[in-house]
Order: structure tokens, then C-alpha cells, then sequence
């Protein structure tokens, strides 16, 4: 008889290799730095905003809330901005749907086109449009629509990627000729097929157009001025005679592009069931 | 008169001619395919008749009126994709009813027609499926049933199995084949697969290069193939070139013949056929006519070709075997049942017997075609 030497069990899991905890150490930490980074500024803002002489006080959200001002600017800021979604995604939308149905040579070309703004700095485009629509019969300078059509020109990149993502996604031609053959007429087939398809891209491009019209300074600046004051506008004016004032309207401005950012997702999800 | 008739037409890119001044003429219910291979410019037809495609040249009639000019939405034909073409956003239901709800068709005379179609296409009870919910077998179903709802004047097939598996690209050929029959629609059907065409057409059309190599039954193009690119097109096909003599072709055993090489050959009793004498034609022997036999079996059979070569390689097809043998300079491709191929190795001489009947003569036309044997 052989007598053999008992061995212990295979170990079920075998222990983590040194080398990957270190990694995971510096993941976590990683993923915290960056979230502390975000939220770091906010807590400070939330924290000199309900302070007053070392006390805690809503003092200043209730002056914000009752200030006129605050509504009317925060208006023209808003309203800038959707004027902007309807211009910038309509000629990104249509232009990109004709491309890929009649033009694809031309895609390169478009996509190079809406990086420039992102090489013109906001000064200069500004100061090339007073230069321009400074004197009659294109006398816009200080009129929002100027300034709508700068955010469009300005927002081109962001507009342009996503819509474009989903044009890609989307077997565009393909469903676009059955439809045609189905009979649809050409407004038909883009309101009914290829803008439910490409509805996700055009909801994030109108998220992107917003959140950066909510927050532009430069252009409203040298554009309209006083003229069409917008939020933006107006914080930085609070700021120098009421800078906590100011926390409180940046707070706000921050809540309120989330909110209607969130808003504007929630009504469109519908509209694509709405269609058919 | 022809029911879908296209009249000297002719389409360009550029330079390029990708259909070449074509005539073709289909009745009403009948199932025409187009078989060629890619950049034949088969598709092109198929889109100058659904409109997608203007032609450069020519007109496209449906009946005695010219369509040529008729934009796409008011021809009223129903097409199928060979890319999954269902709107991604609708249901089954609603992809199917969206011609009709361009009709402005009333909604129960919708509703009904909707189900109609679901249960044409063996779909019963799945219309309130997303396109993503559906396989890809599925989906072309449902193209199929959107197509049909509308009770198209033509159908158009482009490709539509290509994107299935074969098990499930047989079976929907047949249901389109049921479908078409059922409904006497005349179809127009646009494929690649030479097995696909010959088993679901009334007619196929072989194109080459923008034009019609040959128009016939699928008999007719299997078995009497008028040209050199139908034969080596459809099936597998020997082509033997020889020169034509009263009493059979001749044809010699090496291309090259030197000195120490004196050039032989043989004469091969063919079909008949009338062709001046000493011209160049090309024998057509498909390798299920040709019956392969050891050396030892070999007896000699008066009025049977035969031909002694040496088993090159050998190819397992499932149901038979394909034995490539090399005759005189020539690679000739003989099938052997499968229970048989075991007898036939590689480097063993056999003799390839085939009757005169089998061997159909072409001249040869001014196509370039490979030197030596074609075989596919």
C-alpha cells in the first residue's frame, strides 16, 4: 500500500496580484480627484452664497428671486439660446441629410468648415462682426439677432458632431429611398423617418448649443452689450459691487441650465412618438 | 405588349457605361431575374426602373406610358433592400402601414390590409415589433409585406437574401416565390447567386458588362448556355477550345508544341451544330457529364468520348467529389458521387469519358478569356 502525502486543496480564487490593487488604488483616486475638481468650486460657491457676516442666510436667494432683473436677463439668455438650436440644427441637419443623400464627397469639406470656429478665437470673431454689421444697410451690432447668428457660427462644432454621428449610424439612403418608394414625399420622409433616426444627435446637439450660449460672455459682450444684456452679462456686472450677490446669480445659472437642459430632453423624447 | 419594358437604355457615370443600350421586355406576373456579376450593372437597371436612377439614354415603359421621367414616390413599386430597410423607430405594424398611411388609406381598411400582409409573410401576431426585436430573416418579412401593402405595379428584389444565412436565405426565397405566384405580381429580382435565380425565375436575364449575355429559361441558360460567359457564369463548366471540322472538333493536347514536342490531339464528337470549317470554337462539358474511370474500367464504347489524363487534386463538395484532371496541357474538372471518391487519388491516370451530346460547341468569341481550361 502507497501511502501519499496529503496535499492541500486548490485555492478557489487565486490572490490578487500585487501590481493590480496598486492600480486600482490609483483608478479610485483618480476618479476622486476629478470629482472633487467639479464639485469642489460648487460647494465653495454654495457655501460663500448663504453665508452673511458669519452667519447662515438665504438673505440673498430671496433678493435674487424677487430682482426683475434676474427674470429678464435670464430670458434673454434663454431665449438666444433655443433661437440658436432652431438655427444651428436646422442648418446642420438639413445641410448634413443632403450631403449624405447627394454629396458625399462633400462630408470632408463640411467637417473641416465647422472646425474653424474652434481656431477664431471669440474676441476676433467679435470684433470681425461689429466691423462688419456696424454700418448700414447691415446695421445689426447690438440687435440680438446678430448675436444669435455669431452662437451659430460659434456652435457649428458641437452642433455638427452629433448630428452627424447619428446621419452615420442611421442607414440614411437606404431608408430614405424606401420610404421613397413607399410614395412619401420629400418632407415626409425627412420629418417621419430620418428625424426620428437622427433625434438622439439632434437632442444632444441642442444640449451642447444651450449649456454654451447659457455661459457665453465674450461674444455677448463686443455684440450687443447693455443693448440685449444676458445673464452672463449681468453676473459679471453684479459682481463688482455685489460679488455675493453675483454667487447667488452663478448658482442659479448653473441649476437653471441643468434644469432646462433636462426639461428640453424630457419634451423631445416625445415628439419622435408623436410623429407617427 | 409587354407589361415592364425597357426600350435602348442607356446610363453613364462619367466615362463610365454601366448599362449599354439594353432592350428587355417583361410580361405582366411574371419573375425576372438579373444575374450577373458585381458591376454588371444589373442593380443600375433595377433602379432606373424604381427611379432612384435617371436613364442616360433610352426609356423605361409600364404598359404604353413612359416612366423614365416619373419621379420615385408616384410609380407606385414596391422595393426590397439588400440592407435591412425598416425604420428603425416604427413597428412591424407601422413600417408596414406607412405606404398606405401615405395613401391616406382609412384606418380599419389600414388595419386590415397591415394584417393581411403579416399573415402573407408568416408574421401573424408580431407587428408590435421593434425592427432590433426581429431577426434579420424577420425584418426582410416585414420589407417584403411593406413592399407588397401598397399592391405595387412591379415588385423589386435588390439582393434581398444577401445579408441571411443559407438556411434561412433558402427558405425566404421560396416564400417569395409562393408569395409572387399567389399574388401574380410581376417581379423583377436582382442577385449574384446563379442557384437563386434558376430556381425561383420564370426567365434570367445573364448580364455581362452592361448588357445582356443571354436571355432564356433556367434550363435554357443551364443547359443551353449561348455564350461562352453564360457557361462559365452558371455551374461549373469545361471549356475546351478546338477547331471545327465536318466530322467533330479538334482539339490538340498542349498549347506550346516544340520540336522534341510534336503537337497531338484528338477528335471530339459534340453536338451538332453549324460552323464554318477550321474556325476556333470551345467545347462545353459541365464535370456532372463526365464519368471518370480507372484505367482497368476503361473498355472502349464506340461514339463515346475519351480522354486520359492524370488526377491533379481532389475536392470534397458534400454530395460528390470534384476530381481536377490534367490532360495534355489541360486541367479538366470531373465529379465522382462521394461513396465513390475513395477510387480516385491524386497522381492516378483514369480515363474521363463523356457522351457527344453533352459536349456543346461555341465559337469563340472576341472576349478574352484565360488560356487553357475554364473551369469554376
Amino acid at each position: 500500500m502507497t501511502l501519499v502525502a496529503p496535499t492541500a486543496p486548490p485555492s478557489v480564487s487565486s490572490p490578487r496580484p500585487r501590481l493590480q490593487s496598486g492600480l486600482w488604488f490609483w483608478q479610485l483616486a483618480l476618479v476622486l480627484g476629478l470629482v472633487a475638481y467639479l464639485l469642489i468650486p460648487i460647494v465653495g460657491l454654495i457655501r460663500f452664497s448663504v453665508r452673511s457676516g458669519g452667519e447662515l442666510t438665504l438673505q440673498f436667494y430671496q433678493e435674487a428671486f424677487a430682482d426683475p432683473d434676474f427674470y429678464r436677463f435670464l430670458g434673454n439668455s434663454l431665449w438666444a439660446g433655443l433661437c440658436t438650436i432652431l438655427l444651428t440644427l436646422s442648418l446642420t441637419t438639413f445641410t448634413l441629410y443632403w450631403a449624405y443623400l447627394r454629396a458625399r464627397w462633400l462630408l470632408p469639406l463640411l467637417e473641416l468648415i465647422s472646425l474653424l470656429p474652434f481656431v477664431v478665437p471669440a474676441v476676433t470673431l467679435g470684433v470681425a462682426l461689429i466691423q462688419v454689421f456696424s454700418t448700414p444697410p447691415l446695421a445689426l451690432t447690438g440687435t440680438p439677432l446678430l448675436l444669435v447668428g455669431a452662437y451659430a457660427v460659434v456652435t457649428l462644432p458641437f452642433a455638427y458632431r452629433a448630428v452627424e454621428n447619428s446621419l452615420q449610424g442611421a442607414n440614411v439612403l437606404t431608408l430614405t429611398e424606401a420610404a421613397e418608394s413607399l410614395g412619401a414625399s420629400w418632407w415626409r420622409i425627412f420629418l417621419e423617418v430620418i428625424l426620428p433616426c437622427v433625434w438622439p444627435g439632434v437632442i444632444s446637439g441642442g444640449l451642447l448649443v444651450l449649456s454654451y450660449v447659457l455661459g457665453e460672455f465674450t461674444l455677448a459682450l463686443f455684440l450687443v452689450g447693455s443693448s440685449y444684456q444676458t445673464f452672463p452679462l449681468y453676473i459679471s456686472q453684479l459682481f463688482s459691487y455685489q460679488p455675493q450677490y453675483s454667487m447667488v446669480m452663478s448658482l442659479l445659472s448653473f441649476v437653471i441650465t441643468w434644469l432646462v437642459a433636462w426639461l428640453l430632453v424630457v419634451i423631445t423624447r416625445r415628439v419622435p412618438n408623436s410623429m407617427q | 405588349m409587354s407589361y415592364l419594358s425597357l426600350q435602348a437604355v442607356q446610363k453613364t457615370f462619367g466615362q463610365t457605361i454601366a448599362v449599354h443600350r439594353l432592350n428587355l421586355a417583361i410580361q405582366a406576373g411574371e419573375l425576372v431575374s438579373l444575374l450577373g456579376p458585381s458591376g454588371c450593372g444589373k442593380t443600375t437597371i433595377l433602379r432606373m426602373i424604381a427611379g432612384f436612377e435617371r436613364p442616360s439614354e433610352g426609356s423605361i415603359f409600364l404598359g404604353d406610358t413612359d416612366i423614365s421621367l416619373l419621379p420615385t414616390n408616384r410609380r407606385n413599386m414596391g422595393m426590397m433592400f439588400q440592407s435591412y430597410s425598416l425604420f428603425p423607430h416604427m413597428t412591424a405594424a407601422q413600417n408596414i402601414a406607412f405606404g398606405l398611411r401615405v395613401r391616406n388609406v382609412p384606418q380599419a381598411q389600414k388595419f386590415e390590409r397591415v394584417q393581411e400582409m403579416l399573415d402573407l409573410v408568416g408574421l401573424s401576431g408580431m407587428g408590435q415589433r421593434f425592427p432590433h426585436q426581429l431577426s434579420g430573416g424577420q425584418q426582410q418579412r416585414v420589407a417584403l409585406a411593406r413592399a407588397l401593402a401598397i399592391a405595387p405595379k412591379v415588385l423589386l428584389l435588390d439582393e434581398p437574401l444577401s445579408a441571411l444565412d443559407a438556411q434561412v436565405r433558402l427558405q425566404l426565397r421560396n416564400e417569395i416565390r409562393r408569395i409572387q405566384q399567389q399574388l401574380s405580381i410581376t417581379t423583377l429580382f436582382v442577385t449574384h447567386d446563379q442557384e437563386e435565380a434558376l430556381s425561383i425565375s420564370d426567365r434570367v436575364v445573364v448580364m455581362s458588362q452592361g448588357q445582356i449575355d443571354q436571355l432564356g429559361s433556367p434550363e435554357d441558360i443551364y443547359l443551353r448556355p449561348q455564350t461562352p460567359f453564360t457557361a462559365s457564369f452558371i455551374g461549373a463548366m469545361n471549356q475546351i477550345p478546338g477547331t471545327w471540322r465536318q466530322e467533330g472538333v479538334w482539339v490538340t493536347d498542349s498549347f506550346e508544341p516544340s520540336a522534341d514536342r510534336p503537337q497531338t490531339g484528338r477528335l471530339l464528337q459534340t453536338q451538332t451544330a453549324e460552323w464554318p470549317e477550321g474556325s476556333a470554337v470551345v467545347v462545353l462539358v459541365r464535370p456532372e457529364s463526365m464519368t471518370v474511370l480507372a484505367q482497368d474500367d476503361a473498355a472502349v464504347t464506340p461514339g463515346l468520348n475519351l480522354l486520359s489524363g492524370l488526377i491533379a487534386g481532389r475536392t470534397f463538395l458534400g454530395s460528390v467529389s470534384r476530381l481536377s484532371v490534367l490532360v495534355g496541357d489541360y486541367y479538366l474538372n470531373a465529379d465522382v458521387p462521394t461513396s465513390q471518391q475513395e477510387r480516385f487519388a491524386p497522381g492516378q491516370v483514369v480515363q474521363l469519358s463523356f457522351l457527344p451530346e453533352q459536349c456543346r460547341v461555341l465559337p469563340v468569341g472576341d472576349e478574352p478569356r484565360p488560356a487553357g481550361v475554364l473551369t469554376q
